[in-house]
């Protein structure tokens, strides 16, 4: 743990009591409630609500015990007390931020403000590795960033195998969340106190060659655009650029291309590199072998071809994310399980399993009714 | 004598005749296939109709190159003429013994009978053939003049295809036995699928092989009792 960094167990007891009005926000922007919808369910006026979470106001004991019901967390999650990471959306890479609402974008960010949280009590217990990122010199294009991370990273030329355990290893804490939750603005990058995390969601992990491209390209926003999280149309395309040029280095693809469109020599091509047909047909537009129009048409057909269930990231093992899920397994053979977990961060067990990817599998019980009428 | 080989028929133009053939066979099969395949067709014919196309395709880019043309009845197909060669590109249908039975048709039959244009020996180029080979010696000249045949030898091109693939384009020089059958002499692949793509996919490891390295973490020495 870094000597620097707020000590999530060493605060004072006597301020852990006190109310936090971020983290009522941090609760209410993750579910997507609007602060009058929560006044509603609470019974308290949406001002109410507005000046809990401006801090001029502390709610009562008894509506403290609504809002955590209506929230889903524990009473004690709006106290102080542990680290709370103040992150604003211009520091994070959404991927669909035009069709994103601030709302969509702040419920994205208290995910993986969450997701952060989980980490840094995770790393009370379990070292996990240091965040291994080059910097990139001012004004590096894309395929520089790309060469330059394959050195540091000591990737041989070829297919970068297994990206998300090589990511993980690396530092960089990769983790899908549900549609529901990051929906609006799909994939997306954040840097929290140094802790590189990349959240994605199914849509993108239902196939290996879309997952992996998706994570490169998050993987370029972190090394290209740092903390300027603004979005344009050029700082995408460059992330996409990187993506493109570290899984397929334009030297290797000008000897591996074919001369010309040939879908199913594309097809095997991309099997071996790890990315889809429709990535290499961009590629061989770009490298000069074949036209935008025939690549229009090649588009088409893989369109009509395609099955985004194909392929799915499940299916490899090196694709799935696992960081949180072993560091989470090796703390609970020191004692401190998912229940100690959840008394750190002041959630539900269920939702910590939920953060760490697991099905929630303890059984569920369920009141007999003859039982009961029989006594 | 008969030219036992498509190369030796074809004589200084066969390279350049032959790249020309390998693209105009793919760009047609990938039109007939993406055709296929946008129709949803559960039938196989309007993808098998390609070998007119064919015909015309490279009817068109050899005339496009200042090559002779010859007509071929009674169905009238054109086909281009080459060193003295008829040259007739044919999908190969899936029925056994298809090749032995071309000749099934008065029109293909008579690809066999055609004489040669008389503007033969003034015939096209392509660009990147060397000028002197193509220049006949006069001695030469003398002696094509002189082995004017009354038939052109015939360099049947094979397109062997699914709508899903192009499996091989070969050619022969093709003649008829004495029961009217087809026989072929110098039968060579001039493109293969797996050619291509071999040499692309199998000099690296993919990246799904090997063991993942997985992210380390080791337990951190506690400093005193959990308060956890």
């Amino acid at each position: 743990m870094r000597e620097d960094m707020p000590r999530l167990f060493d605060l004072p007891t006597a301020t852990s009591g006190r109310f936090e009005p971020a983290r009522l926000t941090q609760a209410r922007v993750r579910l997507g409630m609007s602060k009058a919808s929560l006044a509603g369910q609470v019974g308290v006026s949406a001002n109410a609500i507005g000046q809990y979470e401006a801090g001029v106001n502390s709610p009562r004991p008894e509506v403290l015990a609504r809002l955590a019901d209506t929230l889903k967390v524990r009473p004690g999650f709006f106290s102080v007390g542990r680290p709370l990471s103040r992150v604003d959306t211009v520091n994070a890479h959404f991927r669909s931020l035009r069709s994103a609402r601030v709302m969509d974008r702040h419920k994205a960010l208290a995910t993986a403000t969450l997701v952060w949280e989980l980490t840094f009590a995770l790393e009370r217990y379990v070292r996990l590795p240091q965040a291994d990122l080059p910097k990139v010199p001012t004004g590096a294009t894309p395929p520089e960033a790309a060469a330059a991370l394959r050195e540091h990273w000591g990737l041989p030329d070829g297919p970068v195998k297994h990206l998300t355990a090589t990511a993980e290893s690396r530092g960089i804490v990769v983790v899908v969340r549900p549609l529901r939750e990051i929906d609006a603005v799909d994939a997306f990058s954040v840097a929290i106190v140094d802790r590189p995390i990349i959240i994605t969601t199914p849509r993108r992990t239902e196939n290996v060659f879309r997952h992996r491209f998706s994570l490169a390209h998050e993987i370029g926003h972190l090394l290209l655009h740092g903390e300027n999280g603004e979005y344009s149309a050029a700082v995408e395309r460059e992330a996409d650029e990187f993506a493109a040029a570290f899984l397929t280095p334009a030297s290797a693809m000008d000897a591996a291309l074919p001369q010309r469109l040939d879908l199913a020599v594309l097809d095997r091509i991309g099997r071996t590199w790890g990315v889809s047909s429709t990535s290499l047909v961009r590629r061989m537009v770009e490298r000069g072998r074949t036209t935008e129009s025939s690549a229009r048409r090649a588009y088409q057909r893989l369109a009509m071809a395609d099955d985004p269930t194909a392929d799915p990231t499940s299916a490899y093992p090196g694709e799935t994310p696992t960081l949180l899920k072993k560091a989470a397994e090796l703390a609970g053979d020191v004692g401190a399980g998912v229940p100690a977990l959840a008394d750190a961060l002041r959630l539900n067990p269920a939702d910590v399993r939920d953060l760490l990817g697991e099905a929630d599998r303890r059984p569920v019980l369920r009141l007999i009714q003859g039982m009961a009428e029989a006594r | 004598m008969a030219p036992t080989s498509p190369a030796g028929a074809l004589g200084p133009h066969a390279g350049a005749v032959r790249d020309l053939l390998v693209d105009v066979v793919r760009t047609r099969h990938d039109l007939a296939a993406e055709a296929h395949h946008v129709s949803k067709t559960r039938y196989g014919n309007g993808f098998g109709a390609q070998w007119r196309d064919l015909l015309d395709d490279v009817h068109e880019a050899l005339t496009g190159h200042g090559f002779p043309s010859h007509k071929l009845t009674p169905g009238g197909y054109k086909v281009g003429v080459v060193n003295g060669c008829l040259l007739y590109v044919w999908r190969v249908s899936d029925a056994p013994d298809a090749v032995k039975h071309f000749a099934s048709s008065p029109t293909r039959l008579n690809c066999f009978d055609a004489p040669p244009p008389e503007q033969m020996l003034w015939e096209g180029d392509f660009p990147d053939t060397e000028a002197s080979e193509l220049a006949p010696e006069p001695a030469e000249t003398a002696t094509l003049v002189a082995a004017v045949r009354e038939k052109m030898p015939v360099v049947l091109v094979l397109v062997r295809s699914t709508p899903r693939q192009l499996q091989a384009i070969q050619w022969a020089v093709a003649g008829l036995d004495g029961t009217g059958l087809v026989e072929l002499h110098g039968l060579e692949s001039i493109w293969e699928p797996e050619a291509a793509s071999i040499d692309v996919a199998s000099d690296v490891e993919p990246f799904d092989s090997g063991a993942p390295v997985v992210p380390v973490v080791e337990v951190v020495a506690q400093e005193g009792p959990s308060d956890a």
